[in-house]
């Protein structure tokens, strides 16, 4: 009653000043589009992407540390008439005519004025760089070899460059410095040849220049205007070289093209559609065009409100707008069609409920992503919340205002009593969708999520084909692994990466470390290395001077061949020229170390495999400010996210939509029957992309929750009409709002950006499914239960629901991720042997790295652990850090005493929280054997042990091939308080270690999934 | 044991001789013309040489004397067999290298190399007789027109000017092959090559081509 007095009085104003609302809505649309025009579009991946600590900290050391604002031009010499030099001399003449605030620093090569001087500066330093385990090693016997290694060098055929080399250093004693250096200028895998001062392809037919730039890759419309410039430059080349310009702008501007693109094709297949919509159904009503001019002013509307929120939309929110508008548009179709079924503008406010209703669930799901990590999916609601409301307003309150005396539309759908009449009985329409229902489960619960962030970019072809070909002549492609370590200080950094160098060459080598250290030490460690140097040379000056004149005439050596060598050794070596002032190291430290907001960081390189990550994590667990950035790690970690977002938003929607259901049709059964298109369209669309091979990724979610508020609006009119028997024109209204918004689906799959494409498939398939199962599923049911509003069939069909929701959970929930055991039957078996193997097989002391899930109610939260564990001594450490190797926990066990060495501030006020880890731990690595006094039961595939435990039971199950325990539970007072599952058991150095474990603990509710990463 | 980086450098240098630049004297392109025209019939060489090295960094210089082995496209193989037994052969793409003392093959692609693949393709243009279009970083002058010898001196733009001073290249009398290479170097150290015994488009037999079996 409340609702119509207000929406009459509403309705009323409206209509009293539609003139003078028509004059303010041109006013806001010309302010509108003066805001639009000024607005400024951002292009950036991350916007899609979970923004949580880890995706952050990754993306903003990528931006920070100048990898991603750098172009490089490669220039092809395609032709053999021209010499390299001609190359050389015309990628000089460019990279000097380029003088634009868009650039900021140009690097045509390696800066060096001749091989030896370079040498004579870099062996200036020395006393600052080699260490005393260099300088130790100079023994007669080193002497000895040396010069012996010096004269076999000269032994070689031709002019020899090196003999000034061996001049300066001929006892090898600078050759770490030369051996780091190098080592540091390759630590990207980029073949580059340092000659003539640049930087020259391996094939000798490219050259290479670096340009600084000081626009973001996000900044498209500044991309565009750098790109351009570079390419007029670059067309005033000879035709002989070929450039190819690599960056991360020039998928920027591709990316805004092909939306640009996009977005007209779209508009084009839409319009088209939609004329023919007009022509062919609406008969001609020109006033029918209001419907599809509203939203698009809604969405107009809201795009200038939303920059008010939001300070830099994506551009992913214009492709977008297609899509809102189609859901917008739905409103005014119901608005219209309910007047031109009676001719009467007052009949829209028998319609005003449902599509208020409907609008508020949609509103509801897009509020939910206000819950979600990813900043483009708060664009998004905030968008189309806007529009959604305008277009609702418009249609309820200024539409009908506009349609007097419209054409009488009567349509002949395909309607459901249509088959009815043809003898189709509604139990068989039931019976066909639980089948489709039931087969597309199956496939939805195959379906995996696609972390290739890749996958997002709609770059052309061709940008990509260049950056293969560039990598190809080039090298670089696979990117090593990034240690950070930052700090407030300076020269306390360099002092915590002297540590971390030391530790982490130790364990995994001198040549896979590249961390500027190894040629630029701290001031702390120069000091002590001048000291180490001026001791050692006024000790041992003279000695190694006898020795060297002892063993030079054996080798043929000259008296004076190595005064060079003496001359450069100083014992009163004093600290005057500094190491950054080389410009080979200062040029070579802008790779390696930055500074941001008063903070410094270095950066050190590894390569990017497991086994060497692992290594690397267990040193810096205890290191503050230090972090892993692995591309690898990154993309499992994108994935957990995506799952994470995946179940969170469902969730909510989940608690949403029948919520709001419920609320506003306050009826359990007709909120029931309106999810049915809402849970269908959901599987429809898990299962369909699973057999079409697209993988879930964040813009199949968000079209998945776009569908899931169209189906329950399709859902809400439908139990409506069916129910209440409206004479509003709703079955006409549904098929064109599904037919409109199907339209713009249709039109955004024709996409080439995959971000869009991906949508258009996703709302093809909901949208599809969300209509038929209203149009045809939902009056079957009802004309099945006919008395539905009866109560006592309401509850039944409510009970009915909920089996049928506990089935399809249950199936959700039998979702192993790992392998089940191949069951073989038991025959004359033997226990005791069966118990003795799989004791000999498992290991009494060991250790392991997994990665574990912990879920807890609607709650995920992955971290990896390393676990030592001793069986025999019962004890436990146990060490868990995240995935990017910060440490979150430290707690030992021995004997019982649980020792809490660390713990991350979040987990503090979890007082049980060490304890209940150790516990876990117990119970899944302890007393896997079960007593020989045990209660053997033999079934047909498993062996049954069972045994008194505490003051319970513990069941042990046996099978599988080779009879391996699969599974314990623990029973106390008739009551499962938890079990462990075991899968997938693999041998590591001849001991037995289960891939995946399942944890439940059912007594407190939680689950632990642990995959095995690394034993020993 | 001894660089691949060294043998680079000794193949280079022969490049250089090849590279010689823009010829100002109609005689010199005539006669480098008449040379790339009769070079270009020789499908194999074979012959020895003598290596002498005078460095200022030793006492006495090193004589170094073994045998060559081309074969057009693309095959080389140099065996020193004095002072130290050692080998390198190039074919095609493949470099690789043995010497006595260390008693080990090293071999190397020449893509990962690529300044030693340069300066092997040169060569070849080279025995090809086809290098006169390369030659344009060098000055040359006529040392001597019968037996023929040729100076080049690099340019002072070049890199090579650096360190070298002069090159100077004897050939046959019939121009099909070289007899001599003399390399003054600006610290005067000197390298000088003889090349005897030279036999043209005769088969070579297969072993040369093996590191251990040159010797």
């Amino acid at each position: 009653m409340i609702f119509n007095k207000i929406f009459s009085a509403l309705f009323k104003t409206f209509q009293l000043h539609k003139w003078l609302i028509v004059i303010c809505i041109i006013v806001a649309i010309i302010l509108s589009a003066v805001r639009i025009y000024h607005l400024e579009f951002k292009n950036d991946v991350s916007a899609m992407l979970p923004n949580n600590a880890e995706v952050a900290q990754y993306f903003t050391v990528l931006r920070n540390s100048n990898i991603s604002e750098k172009i490089i031009i490669s220039f092809y010499l395609n032709s053999d008439k021209h010499s390299l030099d001609e190359l050389l001399k015309n990628v000089d003449k460019f990279a000097d005519s380029l003088n634009s605030p868009l650039i900021s620093k140009i690097e045509t090569g390696f800066p060096s004025n001749s091989f030896l001087s370079d040498l004579k500066n870099i062996i200036k330093l020395a006393p600052q760089i080699i260490n005393n385990k260099e300088l130790n090693k100079i023994t007669a016997e080193h002497v000895n070899i040396s010069l012996k290694n010096d004269y076999k060098k000269l032994l070689s055929p031709g002019i020899n460059f090196y003999i000034d080399l061996i001049r300066l250093d001929p006892l090898n004693i600078y050759s770490h410095i030369f051996k780091s250096l190098d080592q540091l200028s390759s630590f990207m895998n980029y073949k580059i040849l340092p000659l003539k001062n640049h930087f020259i392809s391996y094939d000798m037919k490219h050259a290479m220049i670096i340009l600084q730039t000081p626009v973001p890759v996000t900044d498209s419309g500044k991309s565009k205007l750098l790109i351009n410039y570079l390419n007029k430059k670059l067309h005033k080349l000879p035709n002989y070289i070929l450039p190819n310009i690599i960056s991360g702008h020039q998928h920027a501007i591709s990316n805004e093209q092909i939306i640009k693109n996009d977005v007209s094709k779209i508009l084009i297949i839409s319009t088209i559609a939609f004329l023919l919509l007009f022509i062919f159904v609406l008969k001609k009503d020109f006033k029918c065009l209001l419907l599809f001019m509203l939203p698009v002013i809604s969405a107009f509307l809201a795009m200038a409100l939303s920059s008010y929120f939001i300070s830099e939309l994506a551009y992913f929110i214009i492709g977008m707008g297609g899509v809102i508008t189609g859901i917008s548009i739905d409103y005014g179709i119901h608005a219209y069609i309910a007047v031109n079924t009676v001719n009467n503008i007052d009949q829209v406010k028998k319609v005003a409920k449902p599509i208020i209703v409907g609008g508020l669930t949609t509103i509801g799901i897009f509020a939910s992503f206000f819950f979600s990590d990813v900043t483009g999916y708060h664009q998004l609601a905030v968008f189309a919340i806007f529009s959604i409301t305008i277009s609702i307003i418009f249609a309820l309150l200024l539409l009908p205002q506009f349609l007097k005396n419209t054409k009488h539309i009567d349509i002949n759908l395909p309607r459901y009593p249509k088959l009815k009449e043809k003898h189709i009985p509604p139990v068989l329409i039931i019976a066909c969708w639980l089948c489709a229902i039931f087969i597309l489960t199956f496939f939805a619960f195959q379906q995996s999520i696609d972390n290739n962030i890749k996958k997002l970019n709609g770059s052309d072809n061709s940008i990509v084909k260049n950056e293969d070909d560039f990598h190809r002549i080039w090298g670089g492609s696979t990117m090593p692994a990034i240690l950070v370590t930052n700090s407030n200080n300076r020269t306390q950094l360099f002092e915590d990466n002297d540590k971390l160098y030391r530790k982490i060459t130790k364990a995994i080598g001198q040549n896979r470390y590249y961390n500027l250290v190894s040629v630029w030490p701290s001031q702390k460690k120069i000091i002590n290395n001048i000291s180490n140097w001026n001791r050692f040379w006024n000790k041992n000056r003279e000695k190694v001077k006898k020795l060297i004149i002892e063993y030079s005439p054996k080798y043929n050596f000259a008296p004076g061949a190595f005064k060079p060598f003496f001359n450069s050794i100083k014992s009163n070596y004093k600290l005057t020229n500094k190491i950054g002032e080389n410009q080979i190291f200062e040029k070579l430290s802008k790779q390696f170390l930055y500074e941001r907001n008063g903070r410094f960081y270095m950066l050190s390189y590894l390569p990017d495999k497991k086994t060497v990550l692992e290594k690397v994590k267990k040193i810096i667990i205890n290191v503050p400010n230090t972090f892993l950035l692995s591309k690898k790690n990154f993309a499992a970690m994108l994935s957990d996210s995506v799952s994470s977002e995946i179940i969170y938003l469902a969730a909510i929607a989940a608690v949403i939509i029948p919520l709001l259901s419920l609320l506003l049709l306050r009826n359990i059964a007709q909120t029931i029957l309106s999810l049915l298109p809402v849970i269908s369209s959901v599987i429809a669309i898990c299962g369909f992309l699973y057999l079409i091979k697209i993988k879930i990724n964040a813009p199949i979610i968000i079209a998945s929750l776009i569908t899931v508020g169209l189906s329950i609006d399709y859902g809400i009119f439908m139990v409506y009409h069916s129910i209440f028997n409206l004479k509003s024109g709703t079955r006409l209204a549904t098929s064109l709002s599904a037919l409109t918004t199907l339209i713009g689906a249709v039109a955004v799959s024709f996409a080439k950006h995959p971000l869009l494409f991906n949508i258009g498939i996703t709302l093809i398939v909901g949208v599809s499914t969300g209509y038929l199962v209203s149009f045809f599923v939902i009056p079957a049911i009802i004309d099945s239960l006919p008395k539905l509003k009866n109560r006592k069939n309401s509850i039944l069909f409510s009970f009915v629901f909920l089996i049928f929701s506990c089935f399809i959970l249950l199936g959700c929930r039998s979702a192993i991720p790992f392998k089940k055991p191949d069951l073989t039957p038991i025959n004359n078996i033997n226990t005791k042997t069966v118990l003795a193997d799989f004791k000999n097989k498992l290991p009494n002391k060991f250790t392991i790295v997994s990665s574990i899930v912990f879920n807890y109610r609607w709650h995920s939260f992955s971290c990896i652990a390393v676990s030592k564990i001793d069986l025999k001594d019962n004890s436990i450490i146990v060490v868990g850090l995240n995935q990017m190797g910060i440490k979150l926990f430290e707690i030992e066990s021995s004997k019982g005493k649980i020792t809490n060495k660390f713990l991350m501030e979040d987990f503090k006020k979890y007082r049980n929280f060490p304890k209940t880890i150790i516990k876990d731990i117990n119970r899944i690595y302890f007393n896997n054997i079960p007593e020989s006094t045990s209660d053997i039961k033999l079934k047909k595939y498993r062996i049954n042990f069972i045994n008194s435990y505490g003051n319970g039971k513990l069941y042990y199950t046996f099978g599988g091939k080779s009879f391996n325990l699969l599974n314990k539970i623990y029973i106390k007072n008739n009551r499962e308080l938890w079990n462990v599952s075991f899968y997938e058991y693999t041998l590591i150095d001849n001991k037995l270690y289960p891939r995946g474990i399942i944890y439940n603990n059912t007594e407190s509710n939680y689950q632990l999934v642990i995959r095995l990463k690394d034993a020993e | 044991m001894i660089r691949p980086g060294l043998i680079t450098l000794f193949l280079f240098n022969l490049s250089l001789l090849l590279n010689a630049g823009q010829i100002k004297n109609d005689s010199i392109k005539k006669i480098l013309e008449r040379i790339d025209t009769r070079m270009s019939s020789i499908r194999s060489v074979q012959c020895d040489f003598i290596q002498e090295k005078k460095l200022s960094i030793l006492n006495k210089p090193i004589i170094m004397s073994g045998k060559i082995f081309i074969k057009k496209p693309g095959n080389f193989a140099w065996h020193s067999v004095k002072p130290i037994k050692y080998s390198f052969i190039i074919s095609g793409n493949n470099f690789k290298q043995w010497d006595e003392d260390s008693n080990k093959v090293v071999t190397i692609n020449l893509n990962d190399k690529p300044a030693l693949k340069v300066i092997v393709n040169q060569m070849n243009v080279w025995f090809s007789g086809n290098y006169i279009k390369q030659l344009n970083k060098y000055s040359i002058t006529i040392l001597n027109k019968k037996p023929l010898m040729l100076k080049f001196i690099p340019k002072l733009k070049e890199q090579s000017s650096e360190f070298i001073k002069s090159i100077s290249v004897s050939f046959s009398d019939n121009l099909k092959y070289i007899s001599s290479i003399h390399i003054m170097e600006k610290n005067n150290d000197s390298l000088k090559i003889i090349f005897d015994n030279t036999v043209l488009n005769s088969a070579i037999p297969e072993g040369v081509w093996n590191v251990f079996n040159g010797h």
